[in-house]
């Protein structure tokens, strides 16, 4: 017989973590969304009995302790079952959002599950037809962070077993976006005849090499509005000749970012007309939340701070949103193009161009401790960065600009 | 910076205009004149419109929107910005003195920074923004006119309030309503709810270790109330097996006394029996077999005695060999005799028939060559042709002779019959006569016809030439008449003439009637000759017919003779060939009588077929001869066998005065006898073999079987068979005390399996003590299963609180909410710091211009305003430390701004624009653009800031647009320009 094992690499299920930055949604897609996570775990335990793998790995953050529910739990528990029913193994590493000493809700799962129960790297061997035919290494975080180069300590064994999988939660030394836990370099994980190296810790995406795969198979479902476009899993085929990958969509709804440029848009009814043209002219798979940018002239500006545009929003939103699939703006972003007499401006004696000079000196954060300092509101919160706090000051002087100018001739 | 000259290709009412621009400049126009536009163009020059604010300045007749603007610069010097609606989408282009071009950019930089609506707020004022002062609420007005100071702009007051407006919506540090404040009320109620269903799902674990815990109490107890089952159950076991034991234990005593070692074969009475019932018959089988063999040995030896020599059976047996073909023999002898006397008959027979006086014997002496057939037949043909021919010669000789004497009889008849001569010439002349008169007749008919037609033609005529007649005369009449009445002359003459003409026609006419009639009376005449009747004439010519008719059959008789007198001669030449002919057949007939005499009597017509029966005749003769041959060689046979047969009786001494057949068969069965003795004793020899084989068999067995037997009894240890059997019955009795020994065993292994019962074997217990036992088992097993039930319980109830909060997701929803809760908390609070940032930057804006420039600002406001009030008022104070905005009578005495009167708020308003202008000036020395922005003022103080006006303008260009020819009336120095 051929020797091949098939699976199924899916980390970061993040199971019944909320969604961040939503305000405001219709209740029935507030509850897709609230279902999401385990629709995505749903749907990876479908397409592994569909597709008939020997087993699933889940490398790390299944769930996140900080917020667990024991809904999760017990979700991922009867998922297992599921797989158990037919008779494909899982075999799990917990990470550091669901390192063991955090986890409240000791739930016990099926004897098929496999999990690797230390921060020391061990192996399970998985049989096939009564034979070894594939070790499988990992480790699982014991509490919240991992520093050491854990990927340096990963060694084949046993090497009369044709396939060897690692798994490690973690990322690259040099990845300046994430905290770095368990850090590697590409070099470390090619030493030693690893046939597929099954990463997770990365939301995004990514097969940082082909030959042997190296590969983030990105989180299950978006969670946030960066999260965007397809995430699942990959499926993975190995046989001693040959190395089949391919990745499975297995999100509940996509995270969708839209750019309109409506600066040729008169009135608010074109840019509606606009909006909707843009978001009538893709073909839907599957539910979809629109971030939205629209870039345009300063009224675009002044149209939202008049709440005109938000208004306008909903109006589209009410019918995209009732339909099946649905599509949801849940943010919009406004961008104005005429920078440029800004630096004229800039050089003027006159009023505005002091403020356009004062803008520099003005400090956000001195000014909103009345809120975010505020001791009821504090706690809720989330403290804003350098880069929001540019953002805003660009913000507050269009907002001056466009009332100032407001009635002149224009 | 300033402007020197428009050119406009094209924009609103103003088409290919030029127009100069001095320092300072009032522009004059009625209203509609076009002031506004200009402005327009000055500013569209200086700054680019987008294209929908171009298009609506596109000039109503059509063409290019667009014109250029000359400038000077103190830096650049002279300058021209042109602008057009296609090039670059209105993009400027700068031409610079010495030839180069720009774009925007250079104008932007030019400009410093100064844009359309900074400018438009600080160098270009209309009477419209004093209007809007008007409107101020009375607490702000000091606020909106330090704005003014600052920006030209009364904005800067007004939205200040409104973002004021705006935070407060929003939020409140200690207040309830806002929406930010709200909503912290709402997250905090989550919040609550969250740690509480948190807290909650926390027992979970501890629920589950009891959980854990409570099983495996019960796994434990389960084990023991098991154990104390399995006691119960062997305790009553035990008292049910008492008895069994008892029996037991007897049985084993028994088997101990009974130790002696009884050697026996396995089985053995059985064995022993059944070897002497297999014996018995084998035996008995023998002694029969025995008896039978001698009885056979017996017949043989008589048998042999019976069997004859073997030479007499051989000679018996040749004879018989050829019995059937002297059988054969002399039945075909009998046959060919027979075929003989009958063919002889036959032949004799035949030769009668014929009577041709030959003999039996002559028959072989006749030979008949091949060729005489057909000679014979053709004798016979020839004669009988000869024959026929003759006969039809004579008859032919007869019928030519009769003939000839018809024809001369009939000739004679003819010659009767037919007319004399001269008769026949009567005749002919007699139809020539009649054939003439016929033709005459026909004549005189048609002119008889001619005759009338004349005749009518005639009176017709007569008719005409009277009606002419008549008429002649009646013109003649007429003009006679007329001549005299006229009495002309040639009148009278014509009437003569006339009547002359009529009178001569009628003559002339009567003359030529009258000839005519004369004609035909000529014609009418008619002839008489010989009158012949037709009968006659028939009759005549019947006569000649006849008489023909017989002259030509007379002459076809005498052809007739003629031909008969030839066929006679023909015929006697045929009866001469017929003669000789007949003489050489006879000839030959003689020749056949001289070979075979006996032809004599036979007619030669039968010649063929006696040829035939003569043939026939020779053939059986010849077959005879055959015959009489093969009888003799037959003969000859049959007297050979019956010698030998003869000899065969001889030899035998048998009987001889026998018939042949009798003697065959007297050998037949001599020879039949000898064979079934024979038979006999082949039978009998194989009978005694066999039953010599049998015995031999039947005696090996009996062997066997007794040595069979002597094991038995040796294995037995014992000689006899006495012995033997008595060994046995004490062995049976052994048996059967082990057998009930087995049967207890058993029971007590069905109510104690694998040899449990060992160990109540050993140890007597009574009856009491057993039963003591259980029942202290059965209490203790009772207790622990109620110990049991309630265990099972609280698991159930414990099961059911896990399986509650197992499927409970009240936690997952409230994080989830809490979570977009918080979120929108975030969306309004960064909207809440964008608005608070903008508030403080405007707030921080206005500290620092108002360091720079407001002082100055001020000093100069206060100069214009002294002035145009006529020295009322000496200062004007920008509102500091609380301290509102102020203004400084002569006498020293200050005023809020509010309290002013309308005219001075105006005065004041023009001199703060002023003020700020010129200070922005200094930087931006872009021109001033005033459209009647002193509609209001009266003449002394349109004069005083028309002083002001050209006083700026000394330093600043200054254009003045105006309708109030006031304003223009007050202009001293400033170049006036009409629009028309």
């Amino acid at each position: 017989m051929k020797k091949e094992i098939s699976f199924m690499h899916a980390a970061d299920l993040h199971l019944d973590s909320p969604f961040k930055g939503l305000s405001y949604t219709p209740e029935h897609i507030f509850r897709d969304i609230k279902e999401s996570t385990f629709n995505s775990l749903d749907n990876l335990v479908k397409a592994a009995i569909q597709k008939r793998v020997d087993f699933v790995l889940i490398t790390g953050d299944l769930f996140d302790n900080e917020k667990q529910s024991l809904k999760a739990q017990v979700r991922l528990r009867r998922a297992f079952e599921e797989l158990k029913r037919h008779q494909i193994h899982v075999y799990l590493s917990y990470g550091n959002h669901d390192y063991i000493n955090g986890n409240i809700h000791p739930v016990t799962y099926p004897d098929n599950v496999f999990i690797f129960p230390d921060e020391n790297i061990s192996d399970f061997i998985f049989k096939k037809a009564g034979k070894a035919i594939a070790k499988i290494y990992g480790f699982s975080y014991e509490n919240r962070a991992v520093l050491e180069e854990k990927a340096k300590d990963y060694k084949v064994k046993d090497r009369q077993i044709p396939f060897h999988i690692a798994m490690l939660h973690g990322s690259i030394r040099s990845n300046t976006e994430h905290d770095v836990y368990s850090p590697f370099q590409l070099t470390d994980l090619q030493k030693e005849p690893f046939d597929y190296w099954a990463l997770g810790h990365i939301h995004k995406r990514e097969v940082l090499k082909e030959k042997p795969p190296i590969v983030y198979p990105g989180n299950i479902q978006g969670r946030n509005r960066k999260e965007t476009g397809e995430k699942g899993c990959y499926h993975v085929v190995l046989s001693e000749t040959d190395i089949n990958l391919s990745f499975i969509p297995l999100q509940a709804f996509t995270i969708h970012p839209v750019y309109i440029d409506v600066s040729q848009c008169e009135d608010l009814y074109e840019i509606e007309r606009c909006i909707q043209e843009e978001i009538n002219s893709r073909q839907l798979t599957g539910n979809e939340l629109i971030d939205l940018t629209l870039t345009g002239r300063s009224t675009l500006r002044q149209w939202e701070n008049d709440k005109l545009l938000e208004e306008l929003v909903e109006v589209i939103n009410e019918p995209i949103a009732y339909a099946q699939p649905w599509k949801y703006i849940f943010r919009v972003v406004t961008e104005v193009k005429e920078k440029k007499a800004d630096i004229e401006l800039r050089k003027g004696d006159h009023f505005i161009g002091e403020l356009i000079r004062q803008v520099d000196y003005v400090s956000v954060q001195a000014n909103v401790k009345e809120l975010y300092h505020h001791k009821q509101a504090r706690r809720y919160l989330v403290q804003l960065t350098n880069e929001e706090e540019q953002i805003m000051k660009e913000e507050a002087k269009e907002l001056l600009f466009n009332q100032l100018f407001k009635g002149g001739s224009e | 910076m300033k402007i020197v000259k428009a050119s406009i290709y094209g924009f609103g009412k103003w088409v290919d205009y030029d127009i100069e621009f001095s320092d300072g400049i009032c522009i004059y126009g009625e209203n509609e004149a076009g002031k506004s536009t200009l402005q327009k163009f000055i500013l569209f020059m200086l700054f680019g419109f987008p294209p929908k604010q171009r298009e609506f300045y596109r000039p109503k007749i059509g063409g290019t929107i667009g014109g250029s603007l000359t400038m000077y610069d103190i830096d650049e010097g002279m300058f021209s910005i042109e602008r057009t609606d296609q090039v670059n989408n209105g993009e400027a282009i700068c031409y610079t003195p010495d030839g180069k071009e720009y774009g925007e950019a250079w104008l932007k930089e030019r400009l410093k920074g100064m844009t359309m609506k900074t400018y438009q707020s600080i160098f270009s004022f209309s009477s419209m923004d004093l209007a809007g002062i008007d409107d101020m609420k009375e607490e702000d007005l000091g606020e909106v006119l330090l704005g003014i100071g600052m920006s030209g702009s009364t904005m800067i007051h007004r939205l200040e309030k409104q973002l004021d407006n705006q935070l407060g919506d929003l939020f409140k540090p200690s207040g309830k309503k806002p929406v930010i404040n709200q909503q912290l009320e709402i997250l905090d109620k989550r919040f609550a709810s969250l740690q509480d269903y948190k807290a909650n799902e926390t027992t979970y674990r501890e629920k589950r270790n009891s959980k854990l815990t409570l099983e495996n109490h019960m796994m434990k107890l389960q084990e023991e109330i098991q154990k104390e089952k399995a006691h119960l159950v062997s305790l009553e076991k035990h008292m049910q097996a008492l008895p069994i034991l008892q029996d037991y234990n007897r049985y084993q005593n028994l088997l101990k006394n009974d130790e002696d070692n009884l050697t026996f074969p396995e089985n053995g009475m059985e064995r022993l029996e059944n070897i002497k019932a297999s014996l018995l018959p084998i035996q008995s089988e023998l002694a029969v077999l025995k008896e039978n063999g001698q009885k056979y040995q017996q017949k043989l030896n008589n048998l042999h005695e019976q069997l004859a020599e073997q030479k007499i059976q051989d000679d018996a047996q040749s004879l018989i060999q050829r019995k059937q073909e002297f059988l054969d023999t002399s039945n075909e002898l009998e046959r060919t005799e027979n075929t003989l006397n009958k063919k002889q008959l036959e032949i004799e027979g035949e030769l009668n028939r014929l009577n041709i006086g030959l003999q039996l014997e002559d028959l072989g002496e006749i030979s008949f060559p091949f060729h005489l057939e057909k000679m014979w037949t053709q004798l016979k043909n020839d004669l009988e042709q000869l024959k026929l021919e003759k006969e039809k010669n004579t008859l032919e000789a007869k019928q030519l002779n009769e003939e000839r004497n018809d024809l001369y009889n009939q000739l004679e008849e003819l010659e009767e019959q037919s007319l004399p001569e001269e008769k026949v010439l009567e005749l002919n002349e007699k139809i020539h006569v009649y054939n003439e008169n016929r033709l005459l007749e026909k004549l005189l008919a048609e002119s008889n016809l001619k005759q009338q037609n004349w005749k009518r033609k005639n009176k017709k005529k007569e008719k005409d030439i009277n009606r002419l007649l008549a008429g002649c005369i009646l013109v003649a009449v007429i003009t006679g008449i007329a001549a005299m009445l006229t009495e002309v002359n040639w009148l009278f003459q014509i009437t003569l003439i006339i009547f002359v003409i009529g009178i001569g026609q009628w003559i002339l006419g009567r003359q030529s009637l009258k000839e005519v009639e004369k004609m035909i009376q000529i014609e009418a005449q008619p002839s008489v000759g010989t009158q012949v009747s037709t009968e006659q004439k028939q009759e005549v010519e019947q006569q000649l017919l006849h008489h023909n008719k017989c002259v030509s059959e007379m002459e076809n008789v005498k052809d007739q003779l003629k031909a008969n007198n030839i066929q006679r001669l023909n015929n006697r030449d045929v009866k001469k060939k017929l003669e000789e002919k007949e003489y050489n057949i006879e000839e030959q007939i003689h020749v056949q009588y001289k070979n075979y005499p006996f032809l004599k009597q036979v007619d030669h017509t039968y010649w063929p077929e006696f040829f035939h029966a003569m043939k026939q005749l020779i053939t059986h003769y010849k077959e005879l001869l055959h015959l009489k041959a093969d009888t003799e060689r037959l003969l000859k046979k049959v007297s050979e066998y019956h010698s030998e047969v003869a000899q065969f009786f001889k030899k035998n001494k048998w009987e001889e005065d026998q018939s042949i057949s009798h003697q065959i068969h007297t050998i037949e069965s001599f020879l039949e006898q000898q064979r079934e003795v024979s038979q006999h004793i082949r039978q009998y020899s194989d009978l005694l073999a066999e039953n010599k084989q049998k015995q031999h068999e039947l005696r090996q067995r009996v062997e066997m079987y007794q040595k069979e037997m002597t094991v038995l009894f040796e294995k037995a240890h014992v000689k006899t068979e006495d012995a033997f059997y008595q060994k046995a019955n004490r062995l049976g009795e052994k048996l059967e005390i082990k057998a009930a020994m087995e049967k207890t065993l058993d029971q007590l292994e069905r109510l104690f399996p694998n040899g449990e019962w060992k160990q109540f074997a050993g140890k007597q217990e009574d009856e009491h003590t057993l039963e003591w036992k259980r029942e202290n088992t059965q209490n203790t097993i009772e207790k622990m299963e109620k110990q049991m039930e309630e265990m099972q319980r609280e698991l159930a109830s414990l099961q059911v609180q896990l399986e509650t909060m197992e499927s409970s997701d009240e936690y997952s929803n409230n994080l989830h909410q809490f979570e977009m809760e918080q979120e929108k908390l975030n969306k309004l609070a960064k909207e809440w710091a964008i608005i608070k940032t903008a508030k403080e930057l405007l707030i921080e804006t206005k500290r620092t211009y108002r360091e720079k420039y407001l002082s100055q600002v001020m000093e100069i406001t206060s100069d214009y305003f002294r002035r145009l009030t006529g020295n009322k008022y000496q200062r004007v104070f920008a509102p500091m430390d609380h301290k509102p905005f102020q203004v400084e009578t002569e006498g020293g005495i200050r005023y809020k701004v509010n309290e002013l009167s309308k005219g001075t708020m105006d005065q004041l308003y023009v001199s703060l624009r002023l003020a700020i202008s010129q200070t922005m000036s200094e930087r931006h020395k872009l021109p001033f653009m005033m459209d009647d922005a002193f509609l209001h003022f009266d003449s002394i103080r349109i004069k005083r800031i028309m002083e002001i006006v050209e006083e700026i303008s000394e330093k600043h260009q200054m254009i003045l647009f105006t309708c109030k020819e006031e304003a223009v009336d007050a202009v001293k120095n400033l170049e006036i320009r009409l629009l028309a």
